[in-house]
């Protein structure tokens, strides 16, 4: 996950993510990273 | 001791830049936290039970959390104005910079203090109370004693260091803009030093996320809501607004006709953004309530509410600062463009308006602004290090230069005019005059004393076109030289990576624009010309006249073919004339004899005309080069005092 999006605010493992943004890929490396959001009930 | 290597902390209201240097390299490269952006957010949250977050994660994590967990969080933001003042300020940026050397500890990034020379910017209003409370931080937080630099005095030498800024440029009056997050602040450097400072505590980027927050909101009727409902307001309103401000702004630096439209799959859309709304907007600026409570967590700072105009907010800034401090436009040589919100492109546009007597590429912005303070900061000791070094091989290398480079240059430069003129003498006084006449003479004869009248006849006619010609000529003597000079210069001191000074060359042409005199026409001395001329016009005259009244003479007339008999009548005039009256006498009875064509031909042949030429350029030349000598070591003079000077001013960066 890490090395595909960037987290806003903290993301620590096992929480529940939405993704707000995808990564975008070249031939499976990052161009540019995706970012997540965790989800807060 | 060796020198160490460098770690430079520009430490922000907003934002903080860390940047590393080697000793000896002045190479800066700025230490990137993991999110591919400079800098960390100058932000710290305390977590109950749990280590602090700083940077962009902490704003985020506490703008992102639900009622409930904020019981537990506690942010702090703002606090460097405040660590002279607040104790507690004091403690959360203790907090701040120990957690960020825990970061890059954790992230393995190489930033270690103990074995660096650890560089603070601080602002240029601060006081000793500040400083005092810096050291003390920074000692706390892990980082040693920290030595301090002026922030705009960052901007400067990063510029410098890019080889933007020539040495002796840096010296001179360089206004530093730092528009930033959450300030805008303007500094005077003169002689490197700040002499002057101002800004404005409430200016910054952030109004402008507001501005967009708004637009977002006011083409998007019931998102306001529906973003509260689903706790994504401060997501959309600062981070999203803010990537589409500076999205908006990149493409309008590019092409300010285009409209700009951003989708935000979920939270609304920007539609059709144009400039002229843009502008609209931020001339009817009025904060929101949310950016109002932002301030006001600030300590000090409050923004009210009502209208302003945020480029002129911005204008005031500079010109009321310019003016309260007695600042003249001119004493401003370099404007430099620090800070991310100098990347909107009317900081520029403001600038050169209020500034017009600045050229453009005198106002300098890097592509990442922002940084430059962090960057210019760490690159100081390498810098200083460099400097002395070039200093150094200047001073060994200029005799060679100047006798390898520019003696050669300058000769050449000479040679031309000196051909110029000795051709065009050739081929005007005499081709045209001289010549004719001694033909003219050797086919009609006459008395040499009328010879002598015409030819100076012939020669002081052309003076007026003498003076005109070297005149023209002369120029040539210094275009191209100024640019060849220039781009010897250029080469010598690149090879030592330092940039050629700016400062013109106090060279030039037209006697109207100068105050002192190598190159006029006086120069040349057109009198002396004349007195040389005459002088081998005379010398052939008086060789004649010998060759006439002495020995040799006597042999020529015995032997010539017609003249003779007119010989045996000569010969024996001038020996009775030798013995009654004496050598005057005898010369003036000679000169004002009439000789007939075949005495003169005789007397002045082809061979003697031609070697009469070649004597007049002989001389000529001589005569060129006796007075062009003094320009040439003037000129000399004026390239070595050029480097000289840049010797001074590498070694005025050294007390930076
Ligand atoms: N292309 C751009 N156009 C306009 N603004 C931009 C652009 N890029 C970045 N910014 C803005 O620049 C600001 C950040 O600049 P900077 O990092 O210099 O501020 P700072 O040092 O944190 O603030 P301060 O000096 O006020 O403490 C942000 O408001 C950011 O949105
Ligand atoms: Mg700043």
């Amino acid at each position: 996950m890490a090395d595909r999006y960037t987290p806003f605010g903290l993301v620590e493992p096992g929480d529940r993510v939405t993704v707000e943004r995808e990564p975008v890929l070249r031939d499976e490396t990052v161009v540019s990273k995706g970012l997540v959001r965790r989800v807060r009930s | 001791m060796t020198p160490r290597p460098v770690l430079s902390v520009d430490f922000g209201t907003t934002k903080t830049y860390f940047s590393k240097c080697p000793a000896e390299d002045p190479s800066p490269v700025s230490v990137d936290f993991g999110d591919g952006r400079d800098g960390l957010l100058t932000a710290i949250l305390y977590r109950d039970g749990k280590d602090p977050l700083i940077g962009q994660t902490a704003l985020d994590e506490f703008g992102e959390a639900t009622t409930g967990e904020r019981a537990g969080l506690r942010l702090v933001t703002n606090f460097k104005p405040e660590i002279a003042l607040s104790g507690e300020a004091r403690t959360a940026a203790t907090d701040y910079l120990a957690a960020v050397l825990a970061e890059a500890g954790r992230q393995r990034l190489d930033v270690d203090p103990s074995v660096r020379q650890v560089l603070f910017g601080v602002p240029s209003e601060a006081d000793d109370g500040y400083r005092a409370a810096l050291k003390r931080v920074a000692e706390a937080a892990g980082y040693g004693t920290p030595e301090f630099v002026d922030e705009p005095k960052g901007a400067l030498l990063y510029h410098l260091k890019q080889r933007e800024i020539s040495v002796d440029q840096a010296l001179g009056g360089v206004l530093v803009v730092d528009f930033g997050g959450g300030t805008c602040d303007f500094a005077l450097l003169e002689g490197g030093r700040v002499t002057h400072s101002w800004g404005d505590m409430l200016l910054g980027g952030r109004l402008f996320d507001d501005l967009f927050h708004q637009w977002l909101l006011d083409q998007n009727p019931g998102l306001e809501e529906d973003l509260k409902a689903r706790g994504a307001s401060y997501f959309v309103g600062t981070y999203l607004c803010r990537e589409a401000k500076e999205f908006f702004s990149r493409s309008q630096a590019r092409d300010r006709t285009t409209a700009v439209s951003k989708v935000f799959p979920r939270y609304g859309r920007f539609t059709d953004l144009t400039w002229e709304e843009f502008v609209e907007r931020g001339t009817h600026y009025s904060p929101s309530r949310l950016i109002r409570q932002a301030f006001g967590a600030g300590a000090g700072n409050t923004l009210s509410d009502g209208e302003r105009d945020l480029f002129l907010w911005f204008r005031k800034s500079l010109t009321e600062g310019l003016r309260s401090k007695g600042i003249a436009n001119e004493r401003i040589t370099i404007v430099i463009l620090s800070g991310g919100s100098s990347l909107w492109p009317f900081v520029p546009d403001i600038l050169k308006e209020e500034l017009p007597h600045l050229e453009d590429q005198a106002i300098l912005r890097s592509d990442r602004p922002y940084a430059v303070i962090s960057m210019g900061i760490s690159v100081l000791p390498a810098l200083k290090r460099k400097f002395a070094r070039v200093r150094d091989a200047l001073r060994e290398e200029l005799p060679v230069f100047i006798d390898e480079e520019i003696r050669p240059l300058l000769e050449s430069r000479c040679a031309l005019v000196e051909d110029r003129i000795v051709a065009w003498s050739r081929a005007t006084i005499f081709q045209q005059g001289v010549g004719p006449v001694l033909e003219r003479f050797r086919a009609k004869g006459g008395s040499l004393s009328s010879l002598r009248k015409e030819l100076k006849k012939q020669v002081t006619l052309r003076e007026a076109d003498l003076r005109k010609t070297i005149g023209d000529a002369l120029p040539l003597l210094l275009s191209g030289l100024r640019g060849e000079a220039r781009e010897l210069l250029a080469e010598w001191f690149s090879a030592h990576g330092i940039a050629l000074p700016k400062r013109d060359f106090p060279l030039s042409a037209d006697p109207a624009q100068r105050s002192d005199t190598i190159l006029s026409t006086r120069a040349i001395g057109v009198e002396g010309m004349f007195d040389a001329l005459q002088t081998v016009l005379g010398g052939l005259l008086t060789a004649v006249t010998a060759v006439l009244s002495g020995g040799a003479g006597t042999a020529l007339i015995a032997s010539g073919p017609v003249g003779f008999v007119l010989g045996g009548v000569l010969g024996a005039s001038i020996a009775y004339l030798l013995a009654r009256y004496g050598k005057e006498k005898a010369r003036t009875f000679v000169e004002d004899l009439n000789l007939p064509p075949a005495v003169a031909g005789l007397l002045i042949d082809e061979g003697r005309i031609a070697a009469l030429q070649e004597e007049l350029s002989t001389n000529l030349r001589a005569h060129l080069e006796e007075r062009l000598a003094p320009t040439r070591s003037q000129l000399e003079g004026h390239i070595q005092n050029l480097v000289l000077d840049e010797m001074n001013a590498l070694n005025e960066i050294n007390s930076f």
